[in-house]
């Protein structure tokens, strides 16, 4: 059984870190250049990670007002129990629709580079079903799980931006800082999708009992830094072996990076299949958290049944396999990105006003 | 109940086996490179060449007979309906996870846009962005068909020569298809690395040019071409500089090169823009037929200096007049140092750009310096005199 009481802050980190860092790294290139359209296009992380700093603030205060309690349990108390259904209904759609799209990417990458013949509804189906496993233990054992996979993940992205550093060519990424001002901050737009995930922090809010705001934000600005940092780096490898001009039009363009580093004869000529393995894993976590933070929604919402966790696994599975082919699923991106907003940065900002405005905390 | 358990336990890891999708090596086709032509009714012809496990010599068995490879020609008007094809007269399906070459003839470049006919290599996911491409001027059935000396397949021989890069300046550095992706998406020329056929064996020479007007053939460079573009490139990394008589008195010295580089100073003045190369090559002293030359006093090296700065200036001006003035399209990639040193004017003047490129500019300027002479100062007296 789950046993953690209390998170401590590098768990946080880990937690935080691991669930934004997902299929992000795989398709925010792409998007990212066909927006900006210049190799400066590293500063709008920048912009991207400084605007979360600042929305993180806001979790950072309404989880140390509301201590050892999750959003679903908050909303509620703010702004009462119809509104706050509201509220928690708009999340769990959130948590489904981003599982589901990061389950179908996940999916289609496998089956593109790893499993060429095996139908999309079985690589899906299982991958979901690992999920579910995990999470059926309750939130210790994903926190457990993510503690560990933390280290593995991290080296394969280093590993990969050294072997890559061979490739790359350094006047891709020139010329530097010629470009305005205005396309880098409108694409903040882009990159804030990738930071999103920093909100579990209010899922997780359970395991958050005695930590001071001050020390919460400390603890989700590195975070963020930390993914950002991983995230530049990424972007710049990327423009520097493949240039802006190729970046718009591949699809999985750090899959495709990983894959132009060949050992001459050596055992694995075939470096991306050791990098997938890697990278599954933080798209595993992404799905995980998102996952279990659905599930924990429905439980909260409409009673806790532990048969809610196949309840909320089935929707997943049936919105994930909705969408015809791939293009359909990226034009989705747009609706996403408008969810996550609301989900990410207007709910817990109306809540924390409201909480503010009456003057309410958990302990009063 | 532990013994259920197990026991279940057990009868599931039959399921973990993995003979599921079982295909045996030999059944699989690994085709190591392929060669790309057209036909006289305008269709396109593709060479897979196969590897042959069977014959390929072990050291148990010795040299077995036969070639070690197969090449199957097979014609269409599309790659993949000509990859499909194979089956109906091989019984092993193509894997093209190992390929190592792609050869292209000058004719199909000339009739097929590039940027079309690549379009499978680039879209599939079992050919990797790596696979050096080459354009060949004779046929390209003759170069697929000569095995080697030392290695056993064409295709690996071919890849092989192009590594050779360090060793002189006569060949370009390979081009992979996912650089030419990238030219081809930045909507640049560029250079293909040509190979061709000398009495009988394979051999690296000169390369084709593709313009970004219309991806099509433009024009073959000649090795003394490709030297010069190797500087313009900043691609040296070895080689050596041969002055024979015609440059120096006393010839033919040969330096060797163990440094190059080459910046670009880009001025901008009103409308007009100047690009200056400026390229310091470190060399040392490698042969030198001279006699009498002294290299413990000072001053023997300055006109063996000067000599290579004028050959290798002439070389380089040599094919940016080409570029110029006969092929009228910029694959030196001259551009890029205009977008990078002044990019509010190339940004103005990106979609005129191969007009422009005509009269640009450039001036060269080559710094040769000698640091080393090898071990010892031979023929250093004037023996013919005394």
């Amino acid at each position: 059984m789950s046993d953690a009481k209390q998170l401590t802050a590098l768990q946080i980190i880990v937690l935080t870190t691991s669930t934004m860092i997902g299929i992000g790294i795989i398709l925010m290139p792409r998007d990212l250049a066909r927006h900006v359209d210049t190799p400066d296009l590293w500063i709008s992380i920048i912009f991207g990670a400084i605007f979360m700093c600042i929305v993180s603030i806001i979790y950072a205060f309404l989880s140390s007002r509301y201590p050892g309690l999750s959003i679903f349990d908050i909303s509620p108390i703010i702004v009462g129990k119809w509104f706050g259904f509201i509220f928690n209904f708009c999340f769990v759609i959130y948590c489904l629709i981003i599982s589901a799209y990061i389950l179908r990417v996940t999916a289609v990458i496998i089956k593109n580079y790893l499993l060429d013949t095996t139908p999309l509804y079985v690589i899906a189906g299982t991958f979901l079903m690992v999920s579910l496993y995990l999470i059926a233990n309750g939130a210790g054992d994903v926190v457990r799980f993510f503690q560990l996979y933390f280290p593995i993940m991290m080296f394969m992205f280093i590993v990969l931006a050294l072997l890559s550093t061979k490739d790359i060519n350094i006047q891709n990424t020139r010329p530097m800082f010629e470009t305005d001002i205005l396309p880098l901050i409108t694409g903040v737009k882009i990159t804030l999708f990738s930071f999103v995930g920093i909100e579990f922090l209010l899922v997780f809010g359970t395991l958050i009992k005695k930590k001071s705001a001050k020390n919460l934000m400390y603890t989700l600005w590195t975070s963020l830094g930390l993914t950002s940092m991983l995230y530049i780096l990424f972007i710049i490898i990327s423009i520097g072996v493949l240039g802006v001009e190729e970046l718009k039009e591949i699809a999985f363009p750090t899959i495709e990076m990983a894959k132009s580093i060949e050992f001459q004869g050596f055992f694995f000529e075939r470096f991306e299949l050791i990098f997938l393995f890697g990278w599954l894993i933080t798209a595993f976590t992404s799905l995980t958290a998102y996952y279990f933070s659905m599930t924990t929604g429905m439980k909260k919402m409409f009673g806790g049944s532990r048969f809610m966790i196949w309840i909320s696994g089935t929707i997943i599975y049936v919105l994930t396999l909705y969408p015809e082919g791939l293009t359909d699923v990226f034009h989705y991106s747009q609706l996403i990105q408008i969810i996550s907003a609301i989900a990410v940065i207007a709910i817990p900002g109306i809540l924390l006003l409201v909480s503010l405005l009456r003057r309410q905390t958990y302990v009063s | 109940m532990f013994l259920k358990r197990s026991l279940i336990s057990l009868l599931l890891l039959f399921s973990l086996a993995g003979c599921w999708d079982i295909k045996e090596i030999e059944d699989i086709g690994i085709v190591l490179g392929i060669a790309l032509d057209t036909t006289e009714d305008d269709q396109l012809s593709m060479i897979h060449q196969f590897v042959v496990p069977g014959q390929i010599p072990t050291q148990q068995s010795g040299s077995p007979e036969g070639l070690p490879f197969q090449n199957i020609q097979i014609k269409g008007h599309s790659l993949f309906e000509i990859i499909r094809n194979n089956s109906l007269e091989s019984n092993v399906p193509p894997n093209f996870t190992h390929l190592k070459t792609i050869l292209l003839s000058k004719e199909l470049l000339e009739k097929k846009r590039v940027d079309q006919f690549i379009d499978l290599f680039i879209r599939d996911h079992e050919f990797r962005r790596t696979v050096p491409v080459f354009i060949t001027r004779d046929t390209v059935e003759e170069v697929f068909g000569e095995q080697p000396m030392k290695e056993l397949f064409p295709s690996i021989q071919i890849k092989e020569l192009s590594e050779n890069h360090y060793l002189n300046n006569l060949t370009l550095k390979s081009l992979t298809i996912g650089e030419m992706s990238q030219y081809i998406s930045e909507e640049k020329s560029f250079l293909i690395p040509g190979v061709g056929l000398k009495e009988g064996k394979v051999i690296s020479q000169g390369a084709g040019i593709v313009s970004s007007e219309d991806f099509r053939y433009q024009g073959w460079l000649t090795e003394e071409e490709v030297e010069g573009v190797r500087y313009i490139n900043n691609s040296v990394e070895g080689g050596y500089i041969d002055l024979s008589e015609d440059h120096i008195e006393q010839g033919p010295v040969v330096l060797e090169i163990n440094g190059s580089n080459t910046s670009y100073h880009v001025d901008h003045s009103g409308e007009t823009v100047q690009l200056h190369l400026k390229v310091s090559i470190e060399t040392s002293l490698a042969e030198d037929w001279a006699i009498g030359r002294d290299v413990y006093t000072k001053g023997w090296k300055e006109d063996l200096e000067e000599a290579a700065n004028k050959n290798i200036k002439k070389k380089i001006e040599n094919v940016i007049e080409a570029a110029q003035t006969e092929y009228e399209t910029d694959f030196l990639n001259l551009s890029q140092w205009i977008h990078i040193n002044e990019p509010d004017y190339f940004k103005k003047h990106e979609a005129e750009w191969d007009e422009l490129f005509t009269d640009l500019d450039v001036k060269v300027s080559v710094q040769t310096k000698i640091t080393e002479f090898g071990t010892q100062n031979f023929n250093a007296n004037e023996v013919g005199d005394s």
